[in-house]
């Protein structure tokens, strides 16, 4: 009778310590249990941790180091340990068209200096810093919130002079507020949300995963397809 | 502690000891090279929240005191602690904290006064007045958030707003309506005295007002003399329990379904309040701590409840598919 709980016990041990971690954190209104629910069902076999927050995820992702994660692809290439291998795809692009949000009157890029700048926070302080200075090649003096939704309120309150956000999230962005919200074009795409995967993890798995993906769970993750790189 | 040294050894282990501590202490010194922050809060799960979001997004940057301040504390424990922890910023959470830190200012008033951020206190504007060389963020709900996350939710347009107010309020409503006006939402706002032999009579009127005047849905403000538990049970919940206004509340207890009353209530994110203050704090780190003239924040981050069964008791219909953008829906 031991011997069998000791074989029952390490078989479900087994099982348990063989299953695939995912660790996800993509900016998007939609809660991140809702997301957590939603990606769970189409992956049963891995386990799935939605983050809200950059910050936690970053976190996490250091501590825990999952198998695989789920966020936009400068998220990924930050990390040493985890290589982009499954790009999102969105209307036949991996890369998003970004522009510069204001109040009634359109920012001259050429003149920054001074604006305080709304983004989501996707990397801390300093490596968020840097990203945004490196794509604006120009020292940018940013207001980070932890939640897209936050980014209106900024608008709202002048606590930010515009915000940073994707073409998509601008339209989305009109159709919650009747503000006057302009946007500047800007020579700037930021790549989409990606999969990257931990030098031993199992690429059919996560692959299998993300493109089981429900067409409404991707247009959340902000794509409408996945490809392997 | 008294140290006897009794040959060449002890006084060569003694000087070894005071050069290790002096290189440990210079190389804590470095990793918290930008300065020191002062935290004064009272003890509860909301302040903590806002301390792990300042925490959080400060990490080491900032070397970290915090001082959970008891009943019984005065304004020679806060001097004490200042002279102590010589801090670039003190940081006040809650109303208590910032009663003892101007009383501790009064001791010396003419002394210059490190900036100071004040949060997660109740009607901040009146109490900031009271306290040198400092600044904060409104604990309160702008209407305009509430309204245009309610207005994301619901399937019926939101076009006119009710609210009840006493007097003194009367700049804060003007504020609301201002940015209310910015989203296209007109706000009909009804003006009692701030004291009265018959506030509740006023209060039933005022609340019949706006039912007559067919407003899009109701704001009510967490104001104890207008909001109590004999005005809820007499008034509010008799006179707008029976219509199809949804109802917007500041706590949640109110969304109770059995109360058939509020249906949102939009409540401060206490871990973005933390966060939003220390892009405060990164900015006056920036400025070598000079706060200048730095007006109050309105809170950026909320958190949103709905409670879907008062909606359907009332007919409300949503927009089902953006439940999932609601941090709490109550069936």
């Amino acid at each position: 009778m031991n011997r069998i709980s000791v074989l029952l016990v390490a078989v479900c041990t087994s099982f348990c310590c063989n299953a695939k971690e995912l660790y996800v954190f993509v900016p998007t209104e939609v809660r991140a249990t809702a997301i957590q629910e939603e990606i769970q069902q189409s992956c049963p076999s891995i386990n799935v941790t939605v983050f809200g927050r950059g910050k936690d995820f970053q976190k996490q992702v250091a501590e825990a180091k999952p198998d695989a994660i789920i966020s936009l692809i400068p998220v990924i290439e930050q990390s040493s340990e985890y290589q982009p291998v499954i790009k999102g795809i969105y209307a036949g692009n991996e890369h998003e068209q970004y522009v510069l949000v204001s109040i009634d009157k359109a920012l001259d890029i050429k003149n920054l200096a001074g604006l305080k700048i709304g983004v989501v926070d996707l990397m801390g302080r300093k490596s968020m810093g840097e990203f945004i200075n490196h794509l604006f090649q120009a020292e940018i003096k940013l207001t980070r919130v932890t939640k897209q939704e936050d980014l209106l309120p900024l608008l709202t309150f002048a606590s930010a002079d515009g915000i940073f956000i994707s073409q998509r999230t601008f339209d989305e962005l009109k159709s919650k507020s009747q503000m006057n919200l302009v946007a500047t074009q800007l020579n700037i795409k930021v790549g989409l949300a990606g999969t990257g995967l931990a030098n031993n993890a199992d690429k059919d798995t996560l692959l299998k995963c993300v493109q089981s993906f429900s067409s409404s769970l991707n247009a959340t993750l902000g794509v409408d397809k996945w490809q392997s790189k | 502690m008294a140290i006897k040294i009794r040959s060449i050894r002890d006084a060569l282990r003694v000087a070894w000891k005071l050069v290790a501590v002096f290189v440990v202490s210079t190389l804590c010194l470095n990793v918290y090279s930008e300065g020191t922050a002062l935290i004064l809060t009272a003890k509860g799960e909301a302040f903590s929240q806002v301390i792990e979001g300042l925490k959080g997004d400060i990490g080491d940057e900032l070397k970290f005191d915090v001082f959970e301040l008891e009943k019984d504390n005065s304004e020679s424990d806060i001097k004490a602690r200042i002279n102590q922890v010589k801090p670039d910023v003190v940081v006040l959470i809650g109303n208590n904290s910032i009663n003892l830190y101007a009383k501790y200012q009064k001791i010396d008033p003419d002394k210059e006064f490190p900036p100071s951020i004040a949060l997660a206190a109740l009607f901040i504007d009146k109490f900031i007045n009271n306290v040198k060389n400092s600044s904060g963020i409104r604990y309160e709900i702008p209407a305009v958030t509430s309204f245009v996350n309610m207005r994301s939710v619901l399937k019926s347009p939101i076009k006119t707003v009710g609210v009840i107010y006493r007097e003194w309020m009367k700049p804060l409503i003007e504020v609301d309506r201002k940015y209310l006006e910015a989203e296209g939402i007109a706000l009909k706002a009804v003006e009692l005295p701030n004291k009265d032999d018959d506030l509740n009579g006023l209060l039933k009127s005022a609340i019949q007002t706006l039912v007559n005047a067919k407003v899009d849905a109701v704001w009510v403000l967490n104001d104890n003399e207008l909001l109590n538990g004999k005005s809820i049970g007499s008034l509010w919940i008799p006179e707008l329990g029976k219509t199809d206004i949804p109802v917007l509340v500041g706590i949640k207890p109110l969304l109770k379904t059995e109360f058939n009353f509020g249906s949102f209530a939009i409540v401060p994110d206490h871990y973005g309040l933390g966060v939003q203050a220390a892009s405060i704090i990164f900015e006056l780190m920036d400025d070598e701590w000079s706060l200048g003239d730095r007006a109050i924040a309105q809170p950026i981050s909320v958190r949103k409840i709905v409670n879907v069964s008062v909606l359907e008791k009332k007919s409300i219909n949503v927009q089902k598919e953006k439940l999932q953008e609601v941090d709490e829906v109550i069936q």
